[in-house]
């Protein structure tokens, strides 16, 4: 992935609508979604934002969430998804839809709190996790204490995260997406402090 | 000259299949369904528009010179929401076979009635039987959860939740005891198994709910799901995408199989088919019953309250897709349900 990536990325926010129900419904918010991110610029971060959803079945949740995942990772570079606003009665069609195409994805809570959505082994979800909990990043070594790993190898996780597009990074310094929308990514002191 | 079919007095999932039974010799389907009427039971495409002439069409198969069907409802006494809807498929497919809409005898029993006009019975049976028109009613003073309704468009879904939401709340948690997510989770089943006949049966269908007490069967609160099409069913879904890996095993049955238990979709798109695993998973949590039934063949998520078989084939021949789910009423404080 381009170096591009590391650096501020523009942010497009789509607020989906409360009921969302029927694969028809969820092929036209896909389709709009597509089409409002096609002018923004790259690195680009989508928000899901699920705050006002109040009712998505599965074929919904196939349409909006998985495939339209599934299309940006596959189609694109310097494209990030985050999942945002999730609640519990979100979860299983979300979650099944993803499954089926084999997508994973950063997501949070209403309240904030981190949360990978989608099948990952549980060694790269915990990593995901310490990251995602982390809001000015996490290099390999403490993650690599953290996880009882040698640095080697939890770089070569953390790469993985970012490959995934799961993370965003900055030289060494890996951070959630989240961070990275919040504009969190450290300044040159805090990346060369060694923090993580 | 008409042929009377019988529309037996209970009128529920065992009294559906007498009624197919029945309707089949009076429109001569062979036990094994022969091609043509399968044709005609498919799409229609023999020609049955309702009102006209005699039988026989060229798709062979069909009641030739016997003329109209008259489901003679008279003697019914009690009946589900899969038993009506079931009415009005019996009512199409006699349609298609025949040529002619049928008629219709209906209960003489003041009850039922009663309930068949609360369920909007006679609105639907306009468009299958030869009946004058109906005008719609309001259904403030009605007690089911969904009264019949057609699903013709994915419009029709999304209006179908939004009216049930409501007293689905109400039923489930008050009178089912089930948490407050499962009205969503309802919700979502609802909009899947609606969904399911757009997807799958290319034809319309209809979707019906009502809860009982099941004083004998089970000893509590039920609430009874249905929705029926007449379209092409499983088997005619599936095949384009799996009838050949299954050779001279693909039927009705193995189709089921495949969706139900497996996942598999007319889709080659990885994302299809969840959703009928999804209300099995839903249905399993609660302890509920879900049976489908396509064709021939029936298969169903048995819960440790019913006896019923998990499988069967051999069924009396009867086109698209016919769906009852159960869900019983909670008992105790984090019980199963």
């Amino acid at each position: 992935m381009s170096d591009r990536a590391t650096r501020a990325a523009q942010v497009s926010r789509a607020s989906l609508y409360s009921h969302l129900l029927t694969r028809q419904t969820g092929r036209a918010v896909r389709l709009g979604i597509e089409r409002q991110v096609r002018v923004c610029t790259r690195p680009l971060v989508t928000i899901l934002d699920f705050r006002e959803v109040t009712i998505i079945d599965f074929s919904c949740a196939d349409e909006v969430v998985a495939r339209l995942a599934r299309g940006i990772l596959d189609d694109e570079e310097d494209h990030f998804l985050l999942v945002s606003g999730m609640e519990e009665y979100h979860l299983d069609p979300v979650q099944s839809a993803l499954r089926r195409r084999d997508v994973v994805l950063p997501g949070e809570r209403r309240n904030g709190a981190p949360l990978l959505l989608g099948e990952a082994d549980p060694v790269a979800r915990r990593a995901w996790e310490v990251v995602a909990r982390q809001a000015g990043g996490v290099r390999p070594e403490p993650l690599g204490r953290r996880l009882g790993v040698e640095p080697p190898e939890a770089l070569r996780l953390l790469e993985e995260l970012y490959r995934r597009r799961l993370v965003f990074r900055r030289s060494d310094l890996f951070l959630s997406i989240r961070a990275a929308v919040d504009g969190a990514l450290p300044g040159e002191e805090a990346a060369g402090g060694g923090r993580g | 000259m008409s042929r009377v079919v019988e529309v037996p007095q209970q009128l529920d999932e065992e009294g559906f299949e007498r009624l197919i039974a029945a309707l089949n010799e009076a429109t001569g389907v062979q036990a094994n369904g022969d091609t043509g009427t399968a044709a005609a039971d498919r799409d229609g495409s023999s020609g049955a528009s309702g009102e006209g002439g005699g039988g026989a069409g060229a798709g062979g198969g069909r009641d030739g010179g016997a003329g109209r069907i008259l489901l003679d409802a008279r003697r019914v006494r009690w009946s589900s929401p899969y038993g009506l809807i079931g009415l009005l498929a019996a009512g199409e497919v006699a349609r298609r076979r025949t040529g002619l809409a049928p008629a219709i005898e209906p209960p003489e029993s003041a009850e039922v009635r009663s309930y068949w006009r609360r369920m909007d019975v006679w609105q639907n049976a306009t468009e299958v039987f030869r009946l004058p028109a109906i005008a719609s009613r309001s259904h403030r003073d009605s007690d089911a959860l969904l009264e019949i309704t057609p699903i013709l468009s994915h419009r029709d879904v999304h209006q179908v939740v939004d009216r049930v939401r409501e007293r689905a709340a109400a039923i489930l948690e008050r009178r089912l005891r089930y948490p407050k997510p499962s009205v969503i989770q309802f919700s979502v089943m609802l909009s899947e198994v609606c969904q399911n006949i757009l997807e799958h049966a290319d034809a319309a269908g209809w979707v019906c709910a009502q809860t009982y007490h099941w004083k004998k069967r089970l000893g509590r609160d039920v609430l009874v799901l249905a929705v029926m099409d007449v379209g092409q069913g499983f088997a005619g879904s599936l095949a384009s995408e799996h009838a050949r890996r299954f050779g001279d095993r693909w039927s009705a049955s193995t189709a089921l199989e495949a969706a139900f238990l497996n996942g598999e979709s007319r889709f080659r798109d990885p994302g299809r088919g969840q959703g009928l695993q999804a209300i099995r998973r839903q249905v399993t949590r609660w302890n509920g019953e879900i049976r489908i039934r396509s064709g021939d063949a029936m298969i169903a998520r048995v819960p440790d309250w019913d006896d019923i078989p998990d499988r069967e084939s051999g069924l009396p021949e009867f086109p698209g897709a016919q769906i009852l789910i159960v869900m019983p009423a909670r008992v105790g404080e984090g019980a199963e349900a």
